[in-house]
Parts: C-alpha cells; structure tokens; sequence
C-alpha cells in the first residue's frame, strides 16, 4: 500500500507538557479524502501541523510521503514542503502581495519561470471565480474571497498533500463550495491526497472519505 | 516615495556611516598634503669643515634624499668694506661649508635628535641645527588632529554599524509573517531572504550616491575651497569612479554582512 501519511505509536505536545495526541496509528493512502474531527482543543491542528513538520513528534515515528519527519534537517523539510499544499484557517496571505503573487508563491519557491507562474495563477483564479480581482490585495477582498485565494496557492503547484485547517471555518455557503469543490476535483483530476481538519463534515460533500476522531488525545478510525 | 519612508533610517545610518569613512579618507589626505608640504619646506643645516655630498651622509643616515650649499657670498659681501682684501681671502678659506638637508619623511624629535648625533659622529661636521621646536609644534597639532578625527570617526563607525544591527532586525520582524508563509511553501534561506539583500543592495547605492554627491560638492565649491585656502589647506580631489565604488564597496559588504548573520540568527 502507498501511504503518504503513516503513523506508529505517535505522541504530539507541546515542550515536555503532557502529550496532546498520545501512542496514535494512523495511515492515509494516497488519493485519500480525509477528515479529522473532534472538539475544539482536542488536537486537531496539532496533528495536522505535524504534518508539514511545524511540530516534531514527542514519540512515536510520523512519515509524510515516505519520509520519517522526525529525521529531516532544515533544507530537506523544505523540499518535502514542497510537495505539499496548505490551507490556514486564519489564511496566511502575504498582505503586500497582490492575489495573483500570492498564489504564484509555490511555483517561484519551485523555480518555474514568470510566464508558467502567471499562468497557473491565471487559471486558478478562473477556478476560484476571482479573475475580476486581479491586481487586488489580500486585505481589498472578503474573508471567503481570501480562502479562495489560500485554496488556490495550496493547489498552484499540485501537490501531492493538502492539508486544510478548516478551510471553511467562518465562510459564507457560497465560498464554501467553492472550496470543497476545488478540494474534491484535486482529488478527482489529479490524484491528491487532502486531509481536512474541521469541526464538522458538510452533508453534501459528495465524496467518499475516511473519518478519524480525536477524543480525549487519542485519533480513532469512524467506519 | 513610501519606500523612501520605509528605508529611511537604514539610508541614513548607511549615510553616516560611509560620511564618517570618507571624512577619514579625506582627513588623511589633507593631512597628507600637510605633511609633504612640512616635508618640503623643512630642512636640516649642517655646519662642516669638509666638502659633503649625499652618498657620504646617507652612510649614516638614510632618510636624507637631497643635500644643497647654502653660498656665503652674502655674508662675504657685508664684510667687504670692514676688511682688507686679504683678510678677506683667509676668512674665505678659514670659513666652513653650509649645507640644506633635505629629508623624505617627517620624523618625531626622537627621530631627529637621533639623526643629529649620527651627522655629528661623522667628525667633520660640527653643527647641526634642526629647527625642533618651531618644527615639533605643527607637526603634533596635525598629528592630533589626525588622531582626534579617527577616534571619532571610529565611534561614529562603531555607533552606525549597531545602528544597522537594529534597523536589519526590526526590519526582519516587520516581515515575520511573510517570511513564515514563505516557509511553510518550503522556501530556503536564500528565496526567504531574497528581498532583505535586495533592499540593502538599493539603500547601499541610495546611501553612495547621496554620499558621493555631497563629497563631489565639497570638492568643487568655492565656498569652501575659499575656506580652507585660508588655512593653507586644499580640499583632495574627490574621483567619482575610485571613491564612489569604494563607498559602495563598503557600504554593499557591510549591510550584506549584517542582513546574514542577523537573518541566520534569527532563523534559527
């Protein structure tokens, strides 16, 4: 099996405190669709910020895309940061950067050429419906209008991980959407794996995806 | 406009910083043209009772580069009408040789004492006047004017460079955020710094140039040629290519240094 994201006996805290997320299996195959839920401060966003390696394990081993997490040095989390997209909560949107630089963000850190960036940022500003922004600014836009932007960096370079962090916390219906589509079609047309943290799961998400729930520091599977 | 706001304080601590290296450099020179001028117009009187030349003297010292008679024809002139012709010609030929001594350095008392008794060991000389007090009072009012300038210049250097230190740092801070997210993409050290080296790149030539303009003023004004003309001083030539680049030199390798060790410093 080709897990991107495999865990054993995983521990995650912050410091020496108490672990958070304590002795956790986990795997997520490659083109997963995954949520995570459970209440809030149960550890949801710990677990996810594990994954990009903002959080190294206490115990336990944690490998994304084949790589043990724990081992990586500086420059080689950069390049598995690389082949992952990821979506904030709170955005994280370079404010002094027009919306189309922001989302051309991965491909100038992948090397690509100006022309391939704009492109890219051109297209995917057709697939968040934000063309008629253009030029705009980050804080000129709403906040759904900014998560469709955030969506679409994370999607820029096609990576072969997004990781949301409730993409759709405090967003209108329409935003939402938008945004769950462009999660699903990225899975649909190109194979990514999208692990989602959120508090609940949209009824019409019209996906097969696979459940975990955190309860009292410990992930388990809902079949 | 609003990056002239932004930047503001790292082009005037850059500016004052390479106003305090060129001030030295130009200190240097005017004390420089001091000195050479000192150098020619000082010179050593020899009395001797042989004829000398410059070979025979820099046997013993060897910061003498010229050596001229001085004629006693006037002083055998005055005397002309007190004294028969024939005590005339014995007083010519009893008389001892003049000499100017021309030196290439300028040396300290210590120095020129030394000199003296190394000239008097030759035998034949039997004077040696060299002028010590008139000589020692200018030449240690340049010296430390000379030292007084580098010391402040050095405090001035010392001040802009912690200067530097903070406004880099605070400059990092104020793009935290962004330097975060670049991160989180997988941006290395240099993509995430790219734009701290671009911005120090643009200050250092604002600050050169602003430096460089100013110093190409002083150079050209009446004003202050007028100035210094009066305390017998002129302004160096100020050369646009050597100087400038050597400021911009300065100015690029300092802030460069300092946007590297505060950025790593602070990434870690």
């Amino acid at each position: 099996m080709n897990f991107v994201v495999s865990a054993q006996k995983l521990s995650l805290g912050y410091g020496g405190d108490e672990p958070i997320i304590a002795e956790t299996d986990l795997s997520i195959n490659s083109g997963d669709f995954v949520f995570i839920t459970g209440k809030s401060g149960s550890g949801k966003s710990t677990i996810l910020k594990s994954f990009y390696g903002e959080l190294l394990p206490q115990r336990g081993s944690l490998n994304i895309c084949g790589v043990n997490i724990k081992k990586l040095n500086r420059v080689k989390l950069n390049k598995l940061r690389r082949y992952l997209g990821i979506v904030f909560q709170d955005y994280k949107l370079i404010d002094s950067w027009t919306i189309e630089k922001n989302i051309m963000l991965p491909l100038m850190i992948g090397g690509f050429s100006k022309s391939v960036c704009e492109a890219q940022a051109l297209k995917l500003l057709r697939h968040v419906k934000l063309t008629h922004k253009i030029g705009k600014y980050p804080l000129e836009l709403s906040g759904g209008e900014q998560q469709r932007v955030a969506i679409a960096r994370a999607l820029a370079h096609n990576p072969v991980l997004i990781l949301a962090d409730e993409p759709t916390g405090n967003l209108d219906n329409y935003s939402s959407e938008v945004i769950w589509n462009l999660l699903k079609n990225a899975r649909e047309h190109l194979g990514t794996t999208v692990v989602v943290v959120t508090h609940h799961i949209p009824s019409t998400i019209g996906v097969d995806y696979k459940h975990f729930f955190i309860d009292k520091g410990v992930l388990y599977e809902v079949s | 406009m609003k990056y002239l706001k932004n930047h503001v304080s790292v082009i005037l601590t850059l500016f004052i910083l390479l106003f305090s290296v060129q001030f030295s450099i130009e200190m240097y020179k005017v004390i420089e043209d001091q000195n050479q001028k000192l150098i020619d117009n000082y010179s050593i009187v020899i009395v001797s009772q042989k004829r000398q030349n410059i070979e025979n003297l820099r046997k013993v010292t060897r910061d003498i580069v010229s050596i001229s008679p001085i004629s006693t024809k006037t002083i055998i002139d005055k005397l002309k009408s007190s004294m028969t012709p024939e005590n005339l010609s014995m007083l010519k030929i009893a008389l001892p040789y003049f000499y100017n001594l021309k030196l290439n350095i300028l040396p300290d008392k210590i120095r020129l004492d030394k000199i003296k008794s190394s000239l008097l060991s030759m035998g034949s000389i039997t004077k040696v006047e060299i002028f010590t007090k008139t000589y020692n009072s200018v030449f240690r009012v340049l010296q430390i004017l000379q030292f007084l300038t580098y010391i402040f210049n050095a405090i001035i250097f010392f001040m802009s460079i912690l200067l530097l230190f903070k406004q880099i740092k605070i400059w990092i801070l104020e793009h935290e955020e962004k330097i975060k997210i670049m991160g989180y993409f997988g941006a290395s050290y240099w993509i995430k710094s790219a734009f701290l080296y671009r911005l120090v790149f643009i200050d250092s030539l604002i600050s050169t140039v602003s430096v460089g303009l100013l110093f190409f003023y002083l150079s050209k004004s009446y004003y202050i040629k007028d100035k210094l003309s009066v305390l017998n001083i002129s302004f160096p030539d100020f050369s646009i290519l050597y100087d400038v680049s050597t400021l911009f030199f300065i100015a690029l390798s300092l802030s460069l240094v300092i946007v590297t060790i505060v950025s790593r410093k602070m990434s870690r």
